[in-house]
């Protein structure tokens, strides 16, 4: 019976997203299309293999932060919420189904960054999948957890205005495309605190770009661990 | 005989708004019951404690012979619920989300079962942000009877329904009134409370001012009323016979009593033929609900 609810409520989630235009425009088509732009022009220099474990942080924002905090948040809008909570399916369930498909979606953008990075631009990554498996679940956890932080406390406008926001933030904060490093001296300090950078720190480490990982990597377990940990403690079910 | 919901001495505040007032109510198996009440008189507060999406502040609560909250899965199973709006995935077709229901519960309907039984089967791979406002209804009532349930839950079932769709609800919710099931809704449509209930519960300011069957209630209220000219200097009867007389709507007058009387009425249309006044109508008791709601919500917020 859960095992059901489970594969039936992951389902709907997953096409949910899949059927709406901007969140298959920011998951799917953005960093794709940053990839091919920026492999092909090697526009500000930036090397192939910086640039694609950049992308899969971004994509795992666009999908486990920007996706899932606005699904979410229309849905305890639209008392979505609420009606399963009149229904025997466990919350646990709920929140085990949306992280299956964001899962699920992180998949098919890896496979389609990496696809398109081997297949079009000539990438040759020495990828350790375990700890690329680490990386995808480290950084699901830490932006699912800020997603269900703000979806569950804010109202549905105000998280889409606050991850789109937050998109951009770490489009330039998360060493996506430019080193954190080579921010002005504020600037870093505030990504060195943020979940962003040490998911590029883990993903150019699962890719073979570095050898080692820096203390980035504690900080976005930090996150990791923290969000969801506060996301469970101040969700509420409603909208005031 | 056990029954199918207890509610006694419930409260619920938020803030300094009380919104159910050391409320008490038994609702009995298969029986159908109406909450009636101006908005804000708290019958989705009491709803919602009873299907377990509200805590109780105080005062015990019973569905079942389960405790909403505690015994929440167990309940869940065996009641259904339809909010008063919202609960749909925006971007789920119609079908979809009834599929969805159908593996939250062990021994749930088909789909397209449920679709036939509420008249959406046209509408099943129409997404449910493109259905009208009744379809819409009829699709979070399909959700309630998914499992078949043996309590429902109806809040507001047919609000923003055209008449042809309101009849067409009117006679699933007969129909599951004819398998035995228990009803427990609320409405602001007398004449839903008075088709479909055996017993109306009327809630003010979070209290019950009145209970019982559709007749009963109509027939406990000795109102006289009395429709002629407009404008009667009343307040001149009201002193004569010392009973409160009242030109309620233009040219329709209440004579407000429990215990009306031969000389009471004789007293009212002496003093009528006095002025020259013609009545075209004049009734003793209520003449329907609504009658019975209006005297009653008005008499509280007075």
């Amino acid at each position: 019976m859960i095992g059901r609810m489970l594969f039936e409520q992951g389902r709907m989630e997953l096409r949910l997203t899949l059927r709406r235009g901007e969140a298959v425009l920011l998951t799917l088509i953005v960093p794709v299309s940053l990839l091919l732009f920026f492999g092909a022009t090697k526009l500000f220099d930036i090397e192939l293999e910086f640039l694609v474990p950049g992308l899969l942080t971004l994509s795992v924002i666009s999908s486990a932060l920007v996706a899932l905090a606005i699904a979410t948040g229309f849905e305890r809008k639209y008392m979505v919420l609420k009606r399963l909570g009149a229904t025997p399916l466990p919350r646990w369930v709920l929140f085990a189904g949306k992280a299956v498909a964001t899962l699920f979606l992180e998949i098919l953008q890896l496979l389609i960054i990496l696809g398109a990075a081997v297949l079009i631009l000539d990438y040759r990554p020495s990828v350790s999948w375990w700890a690329l498996t680490l990386a995808v679940v480290l950084g699901t956890c830490a932006f699912g957890g800020i997603a269900f932080l703000l979806s569950g406390t804010l109202r549905a406008e105000a998280t889409l205005a606050v991850v789109n926001g937050l998109f951009v933030a770490f489009f330039g904060l998360g060493g996506v495309m430019f080193a954190i490093e080579n921010l002005p001296r504020p600037l870093a300090a505030v990504a060195d605190i943020l979940p962003a950078a040490g998911l590029s720190e883990a993903f150019r480490w699962a890719t073979g770009y570095s050898d080692s990982v820096g203390h980035g990597v504690w900080v976005l377990m930090f996150w990791a661990v923290v969000a969801p940990m506060l996301a469970v403690r101040l969700f509420s079910w409603e909208e005031k | 005989m056990p029954g199918s919901i207890h509610l006694d001495n419930l409260t619920k505040r938020y803030g300094a708004l009380t919104a159910v007032d050391g409320l008490s109510l038994d609702v009995a198996i298969g029986e159908t019951y109406a909450l009636l009440g101006p908005n804000g008189a708290g019958k989705t507060t009491i709803v919602e404690i009873l299907e377990g999406l509200r805590t109780a502040d105080s005062g015990t609560v019973e569905v079942l012979g389960l405790n909403p909250i505690s015994d929440r899965t167990r309940l869940q199973r065996r009641i259904g619920v339809m909010l008063q709006e919202g609960g749909v995935y925006q971007g789920a077709k119609a079908r979809e989300v009834l599929a969805l229901f159908t593996a939250y519960y062990p021994g749930a309907r088909k789909a397209d079962e449920l679709l036939e039984l509420v008249g959406l089967t046209e509408q099943a791979t129409t997404l449910h942000r493109r259905l009208s406002g009744g379809e819409k209804q009829r699709l979070s009532l399909a959700m309630a009877l998914v499992h078949s349930p043996e309590l429902v839950f109806l809040d507001e079932p047919t609000a923003g329904m055209d008449p042809v769709a309101r009849r067409a609800t009117w006679e699933i919710i007969e129909r599951l009134q004819a398998d035995g099931s228990t009803i427990l809704l609320t409405t602001h449509f007398m004449d839903e409370a008075e088709r479909l209930a055996d017993r109306v519960g009327i809630v003010n300011h979070g209290k019950l001012v009145a209970e019982g069957s559709p007749t009963e209630l109509i027939h406990a209220r000795g109102d006289v009323s009395f429709v002629s000219y407009p404008n009667l200097p009343v307040q001149e009867l009201t002193e004569q016979i010392g009973i409160d007389v009242r030109e309620v709507r233009t040219g329709f007058y209440v004579v407000t009593t429990d215990a009306p009387t031969p000389v009471l009425v004789a007293q009212v249309t002496a003093w009528l033929a006095g002025h020259d006044a013609m009545i075209t109508e004049l009734r003793v008791g209520a003449g329907g609900l609504e009658e019975v709601f209006l005297a009653l919500t008005e008499e509280n917020n007075r």
